[in-house]
Parts: C-alpha cells; sequence; structure tokens
C-alpha cells in the first residue's frame, strides 16, 4: 500500500468575493500520477499556488505526509521537497542553462554565506556535486541542454524552456512534482515526448508524487493514475481516466466553455 | 560560443601572443593619459580614442572573442601586471599630490559602486539612498575616533558593521512590497539620515566633524610623509597604498559572492522572485542579505573617506552622491564587478579633469544614466554568463566543449 | 484656538499641495505600474516656467491693467507645456523601455528627474540659489473674529478642490475615464475591448503631468521662494500619499494627501523641535503603512497573480 504524500481537505481559497477553489479535497500518493483538470478558470493553477506556499489557503488544510502545511512560506515548502512548474515558465532568463539548474538545487545547498566567503573548498565540492548531478539530469530530458550548458536560459525554444524549467524542479530530488500545463502549446510530436519525459520521472526517482495540470487528453489519458475534476473551484467528479470522460458532468463543463477541449 | 567558429584562424600564433600585451599597453597609455595629464584635450582625446577602440571591438566581427581568449588564457599575467602598475604609477607622480588624491577617490568610489551593484546590479533592488549608508559609515567611525580616541582600524569594521545593520533595518519593511516601494523607501532612509546628521548634536549639524585622525600602522601616522632616496613623497600616497589594499581585498570579496551561491541565488531573485521562492530560495534573507552587505562596504568607503580626508559634513552624503555611484554602477555595467570598477574610475576621475565644467557635473551624470539605460542599459562591460572551471566537468564524458579554454 | 485654526489652514495647504502630487502618480502607477520619480521634477518645472513668464509680463506692463487675466492665463500656459512634457516623458522614455526589465523604467525616471533638477539649475541664472516666487494672487483675506484667511491660501485650496472634482468627472463620466479604469484593471483586455491603450496611457500622462506644473506653482506661491531641488522632496511627499492612500487609487490619494499634510503640519507644531524633523514624520508614516498595510487605505489586499 502506497503511503499518502500529500492530502488536501476541504481545501479553500478566496479572492475578495471570488471562490477560486471551493471546499476540495483529494490525496496524492507515492509513485501516483494525479491529474487535475477542467476548464480555463476553474481553478486548478490557484491549487497549485496554494499547495506551493505562494496563497495561503482561507480554509482547508494540506499536509505533507503528516505535517500540516498551509501557510508556510514557499521556500520552506520547497525544502520540504514540493516542487513545481509554471503554466507560463519562469525561468531566469538572463544566466544560463546551467545556472538555473543549480538555482533548482538551493534546498540542498548548505551554509551559502560561509561557504562563499570563507570556506572556498566546502563550496567547490557541493558544486562539483551539483554540476555532475545537473549534468545528469540534463542528459536525460534533453541532449541539446546538457550540449549547450551556457546558454542564456531566455534564448531557449519553448520546448526546451519547458524541459528545462522541469529539470530546475527536479535538481532538488523532490518527493512531489507539481506541472502546471507542461504541454501547453506543444504540437502532437512534443507532447508525446513530454509523455515519455513524464513517466521518466517515475521511473527515474523512485516514490515521487506528481500532479499533473494538463488541457491535452491523451497525456492525461495516457500518464494519470486518477483524475480530479474541477469546474468553478468545485470538484465534479474523480475517477479514472475513463471514469471521468464519460461523466456527463465533465462533457458538460467542457462543452459549456471551450471547444479547445473536445478534440481529445 | 565555440572559439573555433569565429571565421579567423587559430593558427594565427603571433597574433595570438602580442594580443595581450598589445592591449594592455593600450590600455595603460589610455588610463595614464587621462590620470596624469593635467589637460583637457588630452583628456578629451583619450576618452574619445578609448570609446572609439571599444565600439570598434564590439563591430568587428571576431575580434571580441579573439580578445575575450586572450584575456582568459593570459588573466594570471594580465592580474599581475595590472597590480604592479597601481603600485609603481602612482610613485611617478611624486610632484602632483592632487593626481594621487583623484586616484584615492577612485578607489573609494571603487568599494562604493561595488557595493552598490549587490543590490542594484546582483539582486535587482533599487537603492537611491545610497550615500546614507556610506555616511552612515564615516560618522560611525568618525566619532568613534574623535570621541572615544578607538583606532583606525577597530573603527573601520565598526563602520562596516554599522552600516550593515542600518542596510539590513531598511530592508526590513520593503521584503514583502514591490520594487518601487524599495525605492521610496531607500530615498525617504537618504532623505532622513541627511536631516538627522543636519539637526543631531552629536553629529555636528552642518558643520560636520573636524579633525578625524589619520590611520596609523604600528604606530606610524599616515599622515607623515615617505622619504625614498631622499624625495618626500605627498602623504596621499600613503592613502594610496592603504586604500588599494582594501579595494582589492573588496574586489576579491565581491569576486567571491559573485561566484557563489549567494550571488546566484541574488540572481534568482532579481530575474523572477516567485520562481526563486518556489526553488527554496528564502528571497528575503537574500534581500536582506544584499542589504547588509552592499551597505557593509559602503560603510567601509565611508570610514576610508572620513579618516583619508579629516573633514566630513552632511554634504558629503546627498542624494547626489546616491546618483553618482548609480551612474557608477549602470555606466560600468550592472552585475559585473571590472565593469562597475571600470564604471567607478572613469566617473570619479573624468570630472576631476573637466572641472571647468564642474557646474555641469550632476546634469552629465543624469545624462548620462538616461542614455545608458535606454541605449545600453548593460553598461560598458556586460553582466556575464558564469563559466564553471574545467574541474567541476572533469567525471563527465566532455559534454561542453565551450568549458576548456 | 487661534494657532489650532491656523495650523488647520497650513494643513489644509500642504494636504492640496500633496494631493494634487499624489494625484498623477497614482494615475502613473494604475494604467502602467510605473513609479514615476521624475514627477516631483515635473512640478519644480512648473514653478520655474513661471517666474521668467511673469517677469516678462510684468516688463511688458501687461500686469498693471490686466493681472486678474494675464496671471490665469500664464498659469494655464505652464499647465499645458507641463502637460505636453508629460506626453513627451511617455514618447520618448517610457514607452520605449516598457519591454525592459521594470528597474531599469525605474531607474530612468529617477534619471530623468535629476536631469530636469540640474537643467533648471545650471539654466536659469542663479539657479543654484533659492528664487523669491513672484506674489501671484492678491494679499489680504477676510477676516473672521480676528483670524485671516488669506486670500491666496483660499485660491489654493479652492484651486484643489476645483481639479479634483474635474478630474472625478473625467474619470468617472466620461470615456475617456471609463478607458483608463479599464486600462488600470487589466490592460490585456481592454486591449481586447477595443480600448486606445496607448492612447488613454498618453492622457494619463498628460493630465498628470499637468497637475504636476499646477502643483508646482501653487507651491511656489505657498512658501514664496521657489529651489531648483525642491522636486525629490515633493515628488517623494506624493509618491508617500499615493502609498498612505492605496497605490494606483484616485480616492487613496486624495486621503493619502490629506493625511500627509495634517501628519506634517501638526507633528511638526505639537512635538518639540518638531519643525526641523518635519520631513520624517511623514516617512515614518509611509513606512509605518508599508509594515502594517502595504496596500494602502484604500487599496484591497492583492494577490500578484502567478
Ligand atoms: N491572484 C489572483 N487574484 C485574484 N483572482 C485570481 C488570482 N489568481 C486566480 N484568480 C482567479 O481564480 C480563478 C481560477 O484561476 P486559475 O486557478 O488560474 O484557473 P485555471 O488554472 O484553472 O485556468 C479565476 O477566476 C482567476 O481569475
Ligand atoms: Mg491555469
Amino acid at each position: 500500500m502506497a503511503e499518502p504524500l500529500l492530502t488536501v481537505a476541504n481545501l479553500t481559497m478566496k479572492f475578495g468575493g471570488l471562490t477560486a477553489i471551493d471546499n476540495v479535497s483529494w490525496t496524492l500518493h507515492e509513485d501516483e500520477i494525479l491529474g487535475i483538470i477542467g476548464p480555463n478558470g476553474a481553478g486548478k493553477t490557484t491549487v497549485f499556488n496554494v499547495v506551493s506556499g505562494l496563497y495561503t489557503p482561507t480554509g482547508g488544510e494540506i499536509r505533507f505526509r503528516e505535517t500540516l502545511i498551509n501557510g508556510l512560506p514557499p521556500h520552506k515548502i520547497a525544502k520540504m521537497g514540493i516542487k513545481r512548474t509554471f503554466q507560463q515558465s519562469r525561468l531566469f532568463d538572463t544566466i544560463s542553462v546551467l545556472d538555473n539548474v543549480l538555482i533548482g538545487m538551493a534546498t540542498i545547498s548548505k551554509g551559502i554565506f560561509v561557504n562563499s566567503l570563507f570556506r572556498r573548498d566546502l563550496l567547490s565540492k557541493e558544486l562539483a556535486l551539483n554540476i555532475k548531478d545537473g549534468l545528469e539530469l540534463l542528459h536525460h530530458f534533453s541532449d541539446y541542454l546538457a550540449e549547450n550548458l551556457y546558454r542564456r536560459a531566455g534564448d531557449l525554444v519553448p520546448g526546451e524552456r519547458r524541459k528545462l524549467e522541469i529539470c530546475r524542479a527536479l535538481a532538488s530530488n523532490p518527493d512531489i512534482l507539481l506541472l502546471d500545463e507542461p504541454a501547453a502549446g506543444m504540437d502532437p510530436n512534443e507532447s508525446a515526448e513530454l509523455m515519455d519525459d513524464i513517466l521518466k520521472i517515475r521511473a527515474l526517482k523512485k516514490g515521487i508524487g506528481i500532479i499533473l495540470i494538463e488541457h491535452d487528453m491523451a497525456v492525461v489519458q495516457k500518464t494519470a493514475n486518477f483524475i480530479v475534476v474541477l469546474s468553478y473551484g468545485k470538484e465534479i467528479a474523480r475517477g479514472t481516466f475513463a471514469e471521468v470522460s464519460s461523466n456527463p458532468l465533465v462533457q458538460e463543463a467542457y462543452l459549456g466553455s471551450e471547444s479547445e477541449y473536445a478534440r481529445s | 560560443m565555440s572559439h573555433s567558429n569565429t571565421g579567423i584562424p587559430n593558427s594565427n600564433a603571433f597574433i595570438n601572443r602580442i594580443i595581450t600585451p598589445f592591449l594592455l599597453f593600450v590600455v595603460v597609455a589610455i588610463v595614464y593619459a587621462i590620470v596624469a595629464y593635467e589637460s583637457v584635450v588630452v583628456t578629451l582625446l583619450s576618452l574619445v580614442i578609448g570609446a572609439s577602440l571599444f565600439v570598434g571591438y564590439s563591430k568587428i566581427p571576431g575580434l571580441k572573442e579573439i580578445i575575450k581568449e586572450s584575456i582568459r588564457k593570459d588573466k594570471i599575467i594580465l592580474l599581475v601586471t595590472g597590480l604592479v602598475l597601481a603600485i609603481a604609477i602612482p610613485l611617478t607622480l611624486r610632484s602632483q599630490p592632487y593626481i594621487i588624491h583623484i586616484l584615492v577617490i577612485a578607489e573609494i568610489s571603487i568599494i562604493l559602486a561595488l557595493g552598490l551593484n549587490f543590490q542594484v546590479g546582483s539582486t535587482g533592488i533599487p537603492n537611491l539612498g545610497y550615500a546614507a549608508f556610506y555616511g552612515v559609515g564615516a560618522y560611525a567611525s568618525a566619532l568613534l575616533s574623535t570621541r572615544l580616541g578607538i583606532s583606525f582600524w577597530i573603527s573601520l569594521l565598526a563602520a562596516g558593521f554599522i552600516a550593515a545593520l542600518f542596510g539590513w533595518l531598511v530592508g526590513l519593511p520593503t521584503l514583502k512590497t514591490r520594487s518601487y516601494h524599495m525605492a521610496l523607501v531607500s530615498i525617504a532612509f537618504g532623505l532622513v539620515t541627511y536631516i538627522m546628521l543636519n539637526n543631531l548634536a552629536f553629529t555636528g549639524g552642518p558643520n560636520g566633524i573636524k579633525n578625524i585622525p589619520a590611520p596609523e600602522i604600528f604606530g606610524w601616522s599616515l599622515f607623515s610623509s615617505i622619504k625614498i632616496f631622499g624625495n618626500a613623497y605627498p602623504v596621499q600616497l600613503n592613502f594610496y597604498y592603504l586604500v588599494l589594499f582594501i579595494t582589492l581585498l573588496m574586489v576579491v570579496v565581491s569576486h567571491f559572492v559573485y561566484n557563489s551561491k549567494i550571488g546566484l541565488f541574488w540572481n534568482a531573485v532579481r530575474e523572477d522572485e516567485i520562481a526563486a521562492k518556489c526553488s527554496g530560495i528564502n528571497a528575503s534573507a537574500l534581500k536582506l542579505l544584499s542589504f547588509s552587505m552592499g551597505a557593509f562596504l559602503a560603510g567601509i568607503a565611508g570610514a576610508l573617506y572620513a579618516h583619508y580626508v579629516g573633514y566630513i559634513s552632511p554634504e558629503n552624503f546627498n542624494m547626489n552622491t546616491s546618483l553618482q555611484v548609480l551612474g557608477m554602477v549602470i555606466m560600468g555595467g550592472m552585475d559585473n564587478i571590472f565593469g562597475v570598477s571600470i564604471g567607478a574610475f572613469i566617473l570619479s576621475v573624468a570630472p576631476e579633469k573637466f572641472r571647468a565644467l564642474a557646474d555641469f557635473r550632476m546634469l552629465a551624470t543624469g545624462l548620462i544614466i538616461l542614455l545608458m539605460l535606454m541605449f545600453r542599459p548593460s553598461g560598458i562591460i556586460k553582466q556575464q554568463i558564469r563559466i564553471y572551471a574545467t574541474k567541476y566537468f572533469s567525471s563527465k564524458k566532455s559534454s561542453n566543449g565551450d568549458t576548456n579554454g | 484656538m487661534n494657532t489650532f485654526f491656523q495650523l488647520l489652514i497650513s494643513a489644509l495647504l500642504v494636504s492640496s499641495l500633496y494631493t494634487l502630487v499624489a494625484v498623477g502618480f497614482t494615475m502613473y502607477v494604475g494604467v502602467i505600474n510605473l513609479a514615476n520619480f521624475s514627477h516631483g521634477d515635473t512640478c519644480v518645472m512648473g514653478t520655474f516656467l513661471l517666474m521668467p513668464l511673469f517677469l516678462f509680463a510684468t516688463k511688458m506692463g501687461w500686469m498693471t491693467p490686466l493681472a486678474g487675466l494675464v496671471i490665469p492665463a500664464l498659469i494655464i500656459l505652464v499647465i499645458l507645456v507641463t502637460g505636453l512634457w508629460g506626453a513627451g516623458i511617455y514618447k520618448i522614455l517610457v514607452k520605449p523601455l516598457l519591454v525592459a526589465p521594470r528597474l531599469i523604467l525605474l531607474l530612468a525616471s529617477v534619471a530623468a528627474g535629476q536631469v530636469i533638477r540640474e537643467a533648471i539649475r545650471v539654466i536659469y541664472p542663479n539657479g543654484s540659489n533659492p528664487q523669491v516666487f513672484p506674489k501671484l494672487l492678491p494679499s489680504g483675506g477676510i477676516e473672521l473674529s480676528g483670524l485671516t484667511l488669506g486670500y491666496d491660501s483660499l485660491t489654493i485650496i479652492f484651486l484643489t478642490i476645483a481639479c479634483i472634482i474635474s478630474l472625478n468627472f473625467i474619470i468617472q463620466r466620461t470615456k475617456m475615464g471609463l478607458a483608463m479604469r479599464a486600462v488600470s484593471q487589466n490592460s490585456d483586455v481592454s486591449q481586447i475591448m477595443g480600448i486606445n491603450i496607448e492612447k488613454t496611457i498618453i492622457s494619463v500622462f498628460i493630465l498628470g503631468s499637468a497637475l504636476a506644473g499646477l502643483a508646482g506653482i501653487l507651491n511656489g506661491t505657498y512658501y514664496g521662494i521657489a529651489k531648483f531641488n525642491l522636486g525629490s522632496n515633493l515628488g517623494i511627499k506624493g509618491f508617500s500619499a499615493a502609498v498612505i492612500g492605496g497605490l494606483g487609487d484616485f480616492q487613496g490619494a486624495i486621503i493619502g494627501g490629506v493625511l500627509l499634510g495634517f501628519i506634517e503640519v501638526f507633528a511638526s507644531a505639537y512635538i518639540p523641535n518638531g519643525s526641523q524633523y518635519q520631513d520624517v514624520f511623514s516617512f515614518l508614516a509611509v513606512i509605518a503603512f508599508l509594515i502594517f498595510r502595504p496596500s494602502g487605505i484604500l487599496g484591497e489586499k492583492i494577490f500578484e497573480k502567478v
């Protein structure tokens, strides 16, 4: 029986008068990929923002394993082992690919002040390890990135940006990875590749739990073990892909909003 | 990135061999001409030649790579030669104490600019009241030594730490707010410090503090001139070497900071604070660190200034000073230690050569900042990609052809 | 009682000046999220434009018969020029830098302020020293049971209120005002709705700078002197007022301006030695707000969009 990694109970997030997440509950287990789908504005990204600590939820609980993490600042949550990507990629544009990955290892850097000024030897050791791991990680996802370590992140094409963002998130070896629409703007080939990547993550890191927000139903179908459907902040369905996609409420929610989702 | 595709054959060994000495010669000649000659024409000419060489350098395809490459190759030689020249050249200026004075001010400006660069350049925090930290350091050190008789070396360090404390305090209220709030708080802090210095009794009000003692090294005062072969050298030279030593120390510190996790995480905060936090960076702590460390350098610079000039007043530390240092950072190149030092050097030496136009100095500073921001926001030497030494890649199969060089 | 009444009038006057500056500041933040640090210097530009015009008009002998006509005409002329200046600043400086990191734009506005300030100092004859600002408003006043209400004070307060009311009308009732509000809310959506964003932003710059010009003139009138470097202080006070009221909020700027004026005048009067530290009180107030209520009095808590 897989251990629960992240448990969300009666989660609610209100922005002034608008309720972006309305009393939502679910659990993510080890080795599981949880899909969160729903039309635009359903509150999916807000779930990530709340879980990663950018907003303090106005109601409910978020537990990482046993620990209550609502209201913790983002860097502490990252340090506990929850990492994310962003719907609109947010790389550190003017610095290099390698530096982006090294920043992804912030949570495993120790004594940065002392090492920077007084213990350069320790810094060197840490850097050597970091770079070795970073290179390995990059090689898993993209040879291009691994061979262009010194390219500015801002100069990458969108597909490589997404990959770099995933590498940055994975660099600290997190227990939970939150992926916000990683396939957005990709062509079918690229999203097929992305699916492989996501499955690769699971193979690379035993026990990692992934939450995937995705509009590309093919990706969701292939990867997610379990799906929660949100609409206007409320959960309207849950289950396997087959169960969810045959649910009339889900079909209505999608058809009612945007035709784009119908293509799956 | 890789230098084999620049179109210029690497086989031209002769050019490769002379390029470093040639560069060195040109740079030294220009700098020497600007520094040592009391003539507007010479200064102007040197500046124009320097600027056109620089523009040419960035325009001619391939040249940039060649020069970069040779600088990287001959780094040690260049550094040693630079150091030797920095020590030797002032010895030739025995009869021109005023020029040595300008050089001391230039050294102090480099420390100042490096400190502001931590904040504006590396972390992307607008600090518009930086002169206040400079002032805090100067007054702290001056008061400690005139009132309590504390020795220069202790008061120098104390000035750094007191300024750092102020930096930390000023950073606190703006951690959760936007960058323009930071700009506001820093200007406000600058003005409040200025008002306080002018009105408080123990800082001497508008008259400031006089008779600040000169530093002593093992009982020997820096206000006594050195005699070599019977020639007395101006006392400014003593300070030149003292401040040179501390400036070099600060350059090394800045270099360490830049090439470490601190510098890297500062960049992350500058580029995207939210992504930085979600990567696990404690952005608030790093911003406070940037404030404190920048202020520390300002404090050190302030103490040096106070004990060098011997007299300080609030006017030394007003908004104009803040903008001047900002100009050095922006002109030199934000987040580039070498660039910032060059900016500091140019903006502190050049105006002294155009003293007839002294009235226009602040207007010129404003225009330089404005034009740089509009047309070359990266400054004279732009922020570089951090290159990690080859040793870090040794174990891996060579996937990084562009690092060895 | 008597001094209290005088203080009240001073507070209203100072509040008026701060409000006029704050309104422009807050509108820039509203439409393009720019803190324009040259705003205070635009005010001083107004001050220093008026003085030579006034001297010229006096020399030409227009003042004696027609002062009541010429002075308003001069003020309007100055306001027009500073308004145009605002449009120019947007076109030449702000617009090209909108694509750059915000830090660059902010620093550029600081530098622009410095350029205005120093240009005034070197161009204006004897510009480094304080200048006597001409008396634009009639002396004398209304006597009320031993208290004097100067005509000049009344005019300043009246003009400010008139400006605020007209501006409020523009913002609430006109198409342009609607566009400004829409752009402040969300410029992407406004674009889709067919609003000409460029035109809207320029109008905001014209309005804001015109008000700054007026504020500069009134500032000169109130204190009777003009100095090239008053702008940095005035601009920061305007910014502080806007922050206290709620940055980006028009009514907030008014509330902030009034609050700041009152804090400054009354704290200087009632705290021993207070007048030396007049500016310190305002800054303490704004820092207190940044710590405890960074969104200001009227601003709602903002959740930064991710
Ligand atoms: N920072 C915020 N402030 C105010 N409203 C927000 C904020 N973030 C999201 N919202 C609102 O919450 C709702 C859900 O948004 P979001 O989570 O981004 O949707 P999704 O990712 O499912 O498309 C939307 O109506 C959005 O406008
Ligand atoms: Mg979303």
